[in-house]
């Protein structure tokens, strides 16, 4: 009986799978861990995050980046289920966020929260304990996060970069396939930031997909390989760091035939990404080429551009000019 | 069963807890076996005669089976707030130190987490009862060498009330902690309520339905035992109880499951 009522719902679930995988092919080669759709939360009269959409791609390193008071936090707080969305939905893993889909994430809201009057080996034990975990790695968790020696020391007699590194440690007992962090370097000294990066760094190396909330440009830029950010609760951008960043620039370039135009760019090699944007072609340099080069080239194919235009800007930048565009 | 070991995980490590349970149970103890010896009156040894004599609560009977059950559980009633408190600051703690939104983000449904504190609040009421009961029972067979062992139980249905009493009490507390979350503002409303709006309430408007005010039925379920005790009630002609009454245990019962459903209503429809 049992093994029919499990049977039956596999295979119905992977006849609509079937149907689902069936149509757009590409879009699921790249496995999202994560997918909000216009997801809204109203305090009041303020809206805290504005039908916000976002996708995150398994094996990223994912930087939610946005001033403080932009709605990083709410929106977290929403995907993980302790505040109630207003409207909208999410999915974990492609599914709902429940015991089992909790299970594969470790996440840690706004400050590392724990017992203060317990020693760090009981307060791992308790998110064990809610966790089912069989057989805890505490020590192995503690050693990662080079806490070891420290682990029957009281929570409360640790300083705020031993806090934030149980709370990584923590977040990682599980095993976890995502590991969601919110602010993990605000407050700490410059040798604490530099820790922290470093482990986020190596998580990221075993293949765990990490999403970051930081206010923080630099840290985004430093650790992260893509990037949503959040004014005011709306999003602004999406996309790859590099793709913002431009490492050796962006181009914008277009013509009056812009596919063979983009066809014959896509053969040079020069670009890491190419995007049409309004109409213009929008070209991250991947190694650097001079506009000249790019016109002359494309002449001698025929190809004749009637929008030309070369920059290089850092994200600071980026996010400025796009905060402010969404402030006025 | 997770659900308790988690409790116990949390709580075993907080020496304030421990410390709070252990000097509950000591005073508990050491109170039920003391009072034996203090007299009322305190006038026999000073050889003035006053117009009555009397001697220790141990001479009158006070661990005389039926009587003992009535009159330690009202001793202990004046120390239910204890259990109360640790309780609360126990609840109040997962607000402050935001654990309670850690352990829904690690994986505990809002039931789970609210289960879990009844929990603690059924095992402390229990606990407490067990307490009173043990000594109580220790000190019957001390002290009534000539009864049989079942006859040590007779009268013993106040254990049962004051388990009802402490019952509400912890989960009254727990829910006003739940509502403010604050371990301060909850002590605050709960004893302002408890002893002055309540009383209040009853005075000035309810008349004969008073008894129907929160917490009116918990108070009322054990009464003053010295005059049933001293047959001071037959002197006086008043009525005393001889077990706990009815009404007011059911009373006392509904309130409490409108608390523990009101509390999980609170957690259920508040973002963490």
């Amino acid at each position: 009986m049992r093994l029919i009522l499990y049977i039956v719902p596999c295979y119905l679930s992977n006849l609509i799978n079937f149907e689902i995988t069936n149509e757009p092919k590409i879009l699921t080669k790249v496995e999202k861990v994560l997918q909000i759709q216009s997801l809204r939360k109203q305090f009041g009269k303020i809206t805290a995050v504005d039908s916000l959409n976002l996708e995150i791609p398994k094996g990223s390193v994912y930087g939610i980046l946005g001033p403080n008071g932009s709605g990083k936090t709410t929106s977290l707080g929403m995907v993980l289920g302790v505040i109630r969305a207003s409207s909208g939905s999410y999915s974990w893993f492609g599914e709902e966020l429940n015991f089992n889909t909790k299970k594969r994430i470790g996440a840690i809201l706004e400050t590392p929260n724990f017992y203060p009057y317990l020693s760090a080996r009981n307060n791992l034990k308790i998110v064990a304990k809610i966790k089912e975990i069989k057989n805890p790695d505490i020590d192995g968790v503690l050693k990662t996060v080079d806490l070891f020696e420290r682990g029957n020391s009281k929570f409360k007699t640790f300083s705020l970069g031993m806090k934030q590194r149980l709370a990584i440690a923590s977040a990682l007992l599980n095993n976890p396939e995502v590991l969601l962090l919110d602010e993990p370097t605000n407050g700490l000294d410059p040798n604490g930031i530099a820790q922290i990066r470093e482990l986020i760094r190596s998580i990221a190396k075993k293949g765990i997909t990490v999403i970051i909330a930081s206010h923080l440009l630099d840290e985004v830029e430093k650790v992260c390989t893509d990037v949503a950010i959040i004014r005011f609760g709306k999003l602004l951008f999406s996309g790859s760091v590099d793709e913002m960043t431009g490492s050796e620039g962006i181009l914008e370039i277009s013509a009056k035939d812009n596919e063979a135009l983009k066809k014959e760019l896509e053969t040079w090699g020069y670009f890491s990404s190419i995007k049409e944007v309004n109409g213009k072609l929008s070209l991250v340099l991947s190694e650097s080429i001079s506009a000249s080069e790019v016109n002359q080239k494309l002449a001698s194919k025929s190809i004749f551009i009637d929008h030309l235009n070369f920059r290089k800007n850092s994200l600071e930048e980026q996010f400025l000019e796009l905060t402010n565009k969404a402030g006025s | 069963m997770k659900l308790f070991k988690l409790e116990w995980l949390k709580f075993k490590g907080h020496t304030f807890f421990l410390l709070g349970t252990g000097l509950y149970v000591l005073c508990m103890v050491g109170l039920i076996v003391g009072i034996g010896n203090i007299e009322p009156l305190g006038n026999r040894k000073t050889g003035q005669d006053g117009p009555i004599t009397l001697g220790t609560f141990g001479e009158m009977g006070f661990y005389k089976v039926p009587f003992i059950w009535h009159n330690i559980t009202y001793i202990a009633g004046y120390f239910k707030f204890i259990p109360a408190f640790i309780l609360l600051f126990f609840v109040a703690n997962e607000y402050k130190f935001k654990t309670y939104r850690q352990n829904l983000i690690d994986g505990l449904t809002k039931s789970q987490f609210y289960s879990s504190k009844l929990l603690s609040v059924l095992f402390f009421s229990l606990f407490s009862t067990l307490v009173i009961g043990l000594t109580g029972l220790i000190a019957a067979i001390i002290y009534n060498p000539d009864m049989g062992f079942s006859e040590f139980f007779a009268g013993s249905d106040f254990l049962l009330g004051y388990f009802a009493e402490v019952l509400f009490l912890i989960t009254f507390a727990a829910f006003l902690t739940f509502l403010m979350r604050s371990s301060t503002v909850a002590i605050i409303i709960l004893l302002l309520y408890y002893f002055l709006i309540e009383p209040f309430l009853g005075f000035a408007f309810m008349g004969d339905y008073k008894i129907f005010l929160p917490t009116r039925a918990s108070r009322e379920l054990i009464n003053e035992p010295f005059s049933r005790m001293t047959q001071m009630d037959l002197i006086l002609g008043i009525e005393t109880a001889e077990s706990i009454p009815l009404k007011e245990l059911i009373i006392t019962f509904s309130y409490t499951i409108i608390f523990a459903f009101g509390g999980y209503i609170i957690l259920k429809k508040r973002d963490a």
